[in-house]
């Protein structure tokens, strides 16, 4: 069941996601064939303004995209599950936890398309920019000045294993803040008697201080020391505080499903 | 006669409303029972508890004496009281979704019934009126060989050429083994179709009798009976 229940809300979220990340990959690849071509026949001058601003633009919407698909997928376990929709989806012969998985699966799946959309779609504008700008003196020092960072980044992850515990970290930050959402909603939803959506919110900012509240008291505690981000023991432990945070609010939200579930 | 809904002592409510009070309840299978009450009687809080959507304050209640659960979720088909399917979906991919998820689903009467009413599987439920998307639930619903049926307020907000409709299409697809609870208040369109009724009021059962035994033994029609008892003082 849990295998049904995934492909139809993977099939429920695609037709509200497809078009958002198709329009990423468009203004991607549109802005930087756009910019290349006003180059290339010589009206630089005239529309420089226009590429410069959808070139921006662009790559601002590339990555705005990654928190709208999120953003999407918290709103499609909200309407699936706790409005109208939820008298479907609760009559449904499955579990409480596979419901909350089917989301959380897919859920990640969207996040990681996303993700390759974005990076695909800026990937493909770089790509045309070098070709339009290859031999700009002012591109090609920007270009110097990244790969000098991007090497740096990369020296530095390879120290101790650092890039699996960062892999790892944003793995279990990704978890914990799924189901931490998810929580918060089904806190919101089911105490509010109206307002269900602002109530929603406030718990999920109320949960995320707790989360950090927490985090940074566990780390301070364990290291002696307020946790340094790049550190590779704070790391370690962020990632594990991450697994039980998802753990508990993963256990609290089959809780409340199970038994205040009121729609 | 065995029990294919069975509940003791269950209780409701909401904060310090009580919307179901202490109602012990035996339906037989194989009947079709109206659940009968004026607005507030209680009548969705008790069909949504039965469906696994809410869960009850006090008390028990068993589906094919078993309680509500995974397991019984397939053996119950549930109409609510509104829309409930997303409005970007397509009517056949609401049929894939029953298809998947409930084994007694049957395609091809689930296709008749669209046909009948000219409903295109291609249309979006966005496309179909509120009428036309209650009728593809209740071809939905009803295109089930489920045990039990729970069907709140079917008939309510709709023309009288609606109701007919939506009361012969339960009709016609009752199974000898299957039992129906329909909640209304429209008593008089329901009253023929009825085996039993069952009266809540504020939350109680006021009258649980068969209707052979309403009109032989009272000499009175459920509706008749429904204003007695209803009457407003």
């Amino acid at each position: 069941m849990l295998k049904k229940l995934i492909k139809h809300d993977f099939l429920a979220q695609k037709r509200i996601l497809q078009p958002i990340l198709l329009s990423v990959l468009i203004a991607g690849i549109g802005s930087g064939l756009l910019t290349f071509i006003i180059h290339n026949i010589g009206l630089s001058d005239r529309l420089g303004w226009l590429y410069f601003f959808l070139v921006i633009l662009s790559a601002y919407y590339c990555f705005l995209s990654i928190a709208v698909t999120a953003i999407c997928t918290y709103v499609y376990y909200y309407k699936n599950l706790m409005t109208d929709e939820g008298y479907l989806s609760h009559t449904l012969p499955v579990t409480a936890t596979q419901q909350i998985c089917s989301k959380f699966v897919t859920s990640l799946i969207w996040q990681l398309i996303s993700v390759i959309c974005a990076v695909a779609s800026y990937a493909v504008m770089s790509l045309l920019l070098t070709l339009t700008f290859g031999s700009n003196d002012q591109f090609i020092y920007f270009s110097k000045i990244l790969q000098k960072i991007f090497f740096n980044i990369s020296v530095y992850l390879t120290i101790d294993m650092r890039w699996f515990w960062l892999v790892l970290l944003t793995i279990t930050d990704s978890f914990a803040t799924v189901f931490m959402v998810y929580l918060a909603i089904s806190i919101g939803t089911i105490s509010a008697l109206k307002h269900k959506v602002l109530a929603s919110i406030a718990f999920v900012f109320a949960l995320n201080v707790a989360r950090v509240v927490v985090t940074q008291t566990f780390l301070a505690f364990f290291e002696g020391i307020l946790a340094n981000n790049m550190d590779l023991e704070t790391m370690i432990v962020t990632s594990f505080l991450n697994i039980v945070i998802a753990i508990v609010c993963f256990v609290f939200t089959k809780s409340l499903m199970e038994k205040k579930l009121n729609i | 006669m065995d029990s294919i809904l069975t509940c003791n002592n269950l209780s409701k409510s909401y904060g310090f409303m009580l919307a179901l009070s202490s109602v012990n309840l035996a339906i037989p299978k194989g009947r079709v029972v109206g659940l009968l009450g004026p607005n507030g009687s209680g009548k969705t809080t008790f069909i949504k508890i039965a469906a696994g959507l809410l869960t009850p304050s006090a008390g028990n209640i068993f589906v094919d004496s078993k309680p509500v659960s995974v397991d019984t979720k397939r053996i119950v088909s549930y109409l609510p009281d509104r829309t409930y399917f997303s409005k970007s979906i397509r009517v056949k991919e609401c049929l894939e979704l029953f298809a998947d998820f409930y084994q007694d689903f049957d395609m091809e009467r689930a296709m008749q019934l669209l046909k009948d009413h000219q409903i295109s599987t291609d249309a979006k439920m966005k496309q179909l009126s509120k009428g036309m998307q209650e009728k593809v639930q209740l071809a939905l619903v009803m295109s089930r060989r489920a045990k039990l049926y729970l069907l709140d307020e079917p008939i309510g907000g709709v023309d009288p050429a609606a109701r007919d409709y939506i009361l012969h299409t339960i009709v016609a697809n009752i199974h000898p083994e299957s039992t129906i609870l329909i909640s209304t208040h429209l008593i008089a369109d329901v009253e023929n179709i009825l085996d039993d009724v069952i009266f809540l009021k504020s939350g109680s059962i006021v009258l649980h009798d068969s209707v052979d035994n309403i009109r032989n033994q009272r000499n009175s029609s459920v509706d008749a009976l429904f204003r007695e008892v209803f009457a407003y003082a």
